[in-house]
């Protein structure tokens, strides 16, 4: 059986070479911030499908002293055909010595097979300085790729290009942090065609990992679903005995209600949030909590928040429409159509002009002061009553899986979530709206929703994403 | 016994001691296991069928498994499955292998009679017990991370994949409730049906109690007023209507009585349980329909023996005894074939038409008022306790249809077979080490450039030109590092050493690259100049960026002070060249 190909990952610490290890691993949690001169090991990063691993990316320290080895390689050599065998004897002689512990631990893998990854910064200017350690590289004779990174500002990528091309089969541009999910498979694709045995395992990762993209993108929508069912749906509920009622003015009740709701939805957005960014397996973002800020202009419940988020009163019409007349038809079934339609009519009229009416305005949520009975007095607050609160959630979770799904595992830089100031929604196809509206009435209602209305509802949370996507690329 | 050592596929398990294994969801083969450090032997193998009078009794208990962590469950049963016939041949049994194919076929065909551990309730409830138990499961899978359930459930479909069988959600159930161990996993369930169960006797019981009271009144008689059969012939017609609107009922899901259920019931019910409710609830009305039935053909039975009884037929409508004998007829027509006694006559219907106006008994001979009791009894058994005997086993046969449907289109079962359709993606991310920052406080400060005549660009920091502040009024710039070979390194520190022999104390500035990292090969420089060149001499690190005007980042000085730091403070520091901006006020303190 053969083994599964091994991608030793070489290049200067603090070059972007963690970086790049993140990224295709989709791993945050990998130190990127190196301190040359400590000595480090080698770390593996096995793809396993199953258990059973397809490649494995292996992160190496740099090179310490490569004048030094290549000195020792030259004099020991004879000709071309043994050089490999004497990076094998180096490597042998070498192994407890605490000069070359760094090249030892970066040498072992490729000696033992592993293909070679070097990783330079796009952004340096090229210098002949790293010849040595490429000579090094090409000595042992394993199949090679360079990836030109892009860490600062500036670009001499074309310089490093011809220059990296006269000892390595292939090079390429990949920028760790900002290259798109498809350029990640184009590159382990090329990792592929580096040995004609690897190339099976690596379209076969490509092709799984393409699934797993898709998948994800499903069970995103699944939880925005149900987090904005939860949300739409929630109602804060006091019952007060008789003292309790009589040293509680109306006021102080309404407001506690309120604050308590608004406290649970904000909540249930973050957890959300955390759902998101886990099924992404981006971790650390939680473990630095102040990555993620709420611009205090841009909360939930401010004017300007929902003057972005929200949709217009047209499209509410429209939506409102289709929803309302799904009612009428239902009145046409059971009139057995005598209604002529007429039913469908006036249920997407009635629907409209509701939805027209109401949607000017953020209106706050139903409070409900019962009266005391049995002893007892009942407040309600919620559940919220403006379709317009569900719009500005979806708007606002959508956008953040668009960052998160597009957010490279090398990234560390805050996520910075402005709200997008043009109404993608209205793109949206009209059964995919009605279906949106149509659920948030129900939930709103306190209806239960059946299996199937779930699963249309989050179809429909799926085409939002697809047209956010769009609208997203073409409008950079 | 000769020692037989486990396979590359094996196992680690690290107590030695008896291992007994139930292989997990064919349990036929009991096989004993010794396990010592490095080694297994096997000692037995028990085969239900084989079953010898020479092993011990003790052999025969079903014990659960001690399988040290799940990924060595299955390789260790497959490992057992691989070589069961050589262990066969090792321990020396005969009986049901022969040979070595055979032998592993024969072991772990699946029997039919697999042990029933539980008694079976009245009508089977198989699907019922199964739906509910994953219901259970997957209410309590709701709060665990997707990952882990996606990894457990693919495992267990590459198990099944492995031994070629399906994995169907009973398989599945099974193999959760052994991972738990034994009596794991059902108490919800059993709860839920435990409760149905007590409704469904409460109902037998009021049935039959009814049934009693119902028949006793109906069949009273007293000397005077004689029993009507058209009255026992509208309430077996009402029994059957009921039995039947209660099976349509049930089909339709109308539960008027669902509020005084939930009072009853003390733990709170699920989806599922709702939608269960209708059939059982039918089940429960059927089965005390029955016994309502039964008892009242008990009771009828008991009083035709006991008492004498008097039937007769009135009704306030004109109809003659022939059109009765018709009905009658048509009533009895189910059992006349087979038992004529009791389907009466038109004599007997002629003659025992009575009018509760007139008195006395006519001109008939009072016996024959009793021969109606045959036609009663097997009315009553034809026509409502039949009905409602096949409309009982309709119920259970419902339940278990709808149970069945319940499961197929549960949403935890379709996430279910989705995670074990997909294969587990993990792309190399459980290494984490984000915590295992080295230190980044730097303990030195800038120090102000010092003047001085000798400069050393390191690894072509000069390129393609060095700052005024660093080119002009220099007495030696040498080069070192990089492209230059070690043989020039060396030259370069001896120029520096003459230089500082003429003028001793000058310290050294040393131009680097700020964005390459400082190597063990400038470690190594440092080392012999210290080495080298006269004892207390100041060595400066200058690290410069490409635009030489600009100042390099902070990070990146920072790295440099590290490494000066470990270089030896006394002998190195880091400068920086001031640059059009003002220079930054750095004086000694750490750098955030």
């Amino acid at each position: 059986m053969k083994n599964a190909p091994i991608f030793a990952v070489v290049g200067h610490p603090n070059k972007g070479k963690s970086s790049i290890v993140a990224t295709l691993s989709q791993n945050d949690a990998i130190a990127i911030a190196m301190e040359p001169g400590t000595t480090r090991t080698r770390q593996s990063y096995p793809l396993k499908v199953d258990g059973k691993v397809l490649y494995t990316l292996v992160d190496t320290p740099g090179f310490q002293r490569p004048r030094r080895v290549l000195e020792w390689l030259e004099a020991h050599s004879v000709s071309a055909s043994d050089h490999s065998e004497t990076v094998r004897a180096f490597v042998m002689q070498h192994q407890g010595d605490g000069r070359f512990t760094d090249e030892c631990e970066l040498l072992t893998p490729l000696i033992e097979g592993a293909g070679i990854i070097y990783v330079v910064d796009g952004s340096a200017p090229y210098s002949a300085q790293h010849e040595a350690e490429m000579t090094i590289l090409r000595w042992t004779g394993q199949p090679s790729l360079a990836l030109i990174n892009s860490i600062g500002d500036d670009d001499y990528s074309d310089t490093w290009q011809a220059a990296l091309g006269q000892f390595f089969q292939v090079v390429r541009k990949f920028d760790a942090v900002r290259a798109p999910f498809e350029q990640h498979l184009s590159l382990l694709r090329a990792f592929g065609q580096l040995e004609p045995d690897w190339e099976q395992a690596l379209d076969q990762a490509t092709h799984h990992l393409s699934a797993q993209r898709r998948q994800r993108r499903q069970q995103a929508a699944r939880i925005i679903a149900r987090a904005l069912e939860d949300m739409m749906s929630l109602q804060e509920k006091r019952t007060l005995t008789l003292d309790q009622a009589s040293g509680t003015s109306d006021k102080t009740l309404a407001d506690q209600l309120r604050q308590n709701w608004y406290r649970h939805q904000r909540q249930r957005e973050q957890s959300l949030r955390v759902e998101i960014e886990h099924l992404y397996q981006h971790q650390t973002i939680r473990r630095q909590e102040a990555e993620l800020e709420w611009h205090s202009d841009h909360d939930l419940f401010s004017e300007d928040s929902r003057r972005h988020w929200a949709v217009s009163k047209r499209y509410l019409a429209t939506a409102g429409f289709g929803a309302g007349a799904v009612s009428g038809a239902g009145l046409d079934a059971i009139t057995l159509g005598s209604s002529l339609g007429t039913g469908a009519l006036v249920g997407g009229l009635i629907g409209a002009a509701g939805s027209y009416l109401y949607g000017g305005r953020l209106t706050l949520p139903a409070l409900n002061i019962g009266l005391l009975r049995d002893g007892l007095k009942t407040a309600t607050f919620g559940p919220v009553q403006d379709s317009q609160f569900g719009y500005v959630v979806l708007g606002r979770a959508v956008d953040h899986w668009w960052h998160i799904s597009h957010r490279n595992h090398a990234g560390r830089e805050l996520l910075d979530l402005e709200p997008a100031d043009h109404h993608w929604l209205e793109s949206l196809d009209k059964k995919s709206r009605q279906t949106i509206q149509r659920t948030l009435d129900k939930c709103r209602k306190k209806q239960v929703l059946d299996e199937g209305q779930r699963h249309k509802f989050q179809a429909a949370i799926e085409q939002c994403m697809a047209v956010y996507d769009d609208w997203r690329l073409n409008r950079t | 016994m000769p020692e037989h050592a486990p396979d590359s596929t094996g196992f680690s398990v690290g107590t030695p001691g008896l291992i007994r294994l139930a292989l997990a969801f064919h349990p036929l083969a009991l096989i004993i296991l010794q396990q010592d450090p490095g080694s297994v032997r096997f000692l037995s193998i028990a085969h239900p069928e084989t079953a010898h009078t020479d092993t011990p009794a003790a052999r025969w208990r079903l014990v659960e498994a001690h399988i040290m962590g799940i990924e060595q469950g299955p390789y260790f049963i497959g490992f057992v499955i691989r070589n069961v016939a050589q262990i066969h041949q090792m321990v020396g049994h005969t009986g049901s292998l022969a040979g070595t194919g055979q032998g592993n076929a024969d072991i772990l065909a699946p029997t039919t009679n697999r042990p029933n551990l539980q008694p079976e309730p009245f009508m089977t409830e198989k699907p019922l017990r199964l739906l509910l138990d994953f219901d259970a499961c997957a209410q309590r899978d709701k709060g665990q991370a997707q990952a882990f359930l996606h990894r457990r459930d693919r495992k267990f479909a590459l198990i099944c994949e492995q031994q070629g069988v399906m994995p169907r959600p009973e398989r599945w159930m099974a193999h959760m409730n052994h991972l738990s161990g034994p009596g794991a996993g059902t108490s919800a369930a059993e709860q839920t049906l435990r409760f149905w169960r007590r409704i469904d006797r409460g109902f037998m019981l009021a049935g039959t109690l009814l049934g009693l009271l119902t028949m006793l009144g109906l069949l009273f008689y007293d000397g005077g007023q004689r029993i009507n059969v058209t009255v026992i012939l509208a309430f077996v017609a009402f029994q059957l209507l009921l039995a039947l609107l209660t099976t349509a009922q049930s089909l339709v899901g109308w539960q008027p009585w669902r509020r005084l259920l939930r009072r009853f019931r003390n733990n709170p019910e699920s989806a599922i349980s709702t939608k269960l409710q209708p059939v059982l609830m039918a089940r429960a009305a059927q089965l005390g329909g029955l016994c309502f039935a039964f008892a009242g053909l008990a009771t009828l039975l008991v009083m035709v023996v006991l008492q004498d009884l008097a039937f007769g037929w009135s009704t306030t409508l004109e109809t003659d005894a022939s059109s009765y004998y018709r009905m009658i007829s048509a009533i009895a027509a189910p059992w006349a074939w087979l038992l004529p006694a009791a389907a009466p006559d038109s004599a007997l219907v002629e003659a025992t038409r009575f009018f509760r106006a007139t008195t006395g008994e006519g001109n008939v001979d009072p016996a024959l008022w009793g021969q109606w009791w045959p036609f009663i009894a097997m009315l009553w058994t034809t026509w409502a306790l039949l009905p409602r005997l096949v409309l009982s086993i309709l119920a259970g046969l419902l339940i278990r249809r709808k149970a069945r449907h319940l499961l197929a289109s549960h949403p935890a079962l379709r996430a279910l077979m989705y995670r074990m359709e997909t294969p587990v993606l993990e792309t190399g991310n459980e290494y984490n080490d984000a915590s295992d920052l080295p230190g980044t406080d730097t303990g030195l400060g800038l120090q102000p450039l010092p003047d001085s005549r000798i400069v050393l660009c390191w690894a072509g920091a000069g390129d393609p030109e060095l700052p005024d502040t660093l080119s002009t009024g220099k007495s030696l710039i040498a080069n070192a590092g990089g492209r230059m070979t070690l043989a020039e390194d060396r030259q370069a520190l001896e120029q520096v050493a003459t230089q500082l022999a003429q003028n001793p104390g000058l310290p050294v500035l040393l131009v680097t690259r700020s964005w390459e990292p400082p190597t063990g090969e400038l470690e190594d420089f440092l080392a012999s100049a210290r080495k080298l060149w006269p004892e207390g001499t100041k060595v400066v690190l200058v690290p410069q960026t490409n635009h030489t005007e600009l100042e390099p980042d902070t990070p990146q000085v920072q790295q440099w002070l590290r490494f000066a730091g470990r270089a030896g403070p006394d002998f190195v520091t880091v400068s920086l060249v001031p640059t059009q901006r003002a220079a930054p006020d750095m004086e000694g303190g750490i750098i955030e």
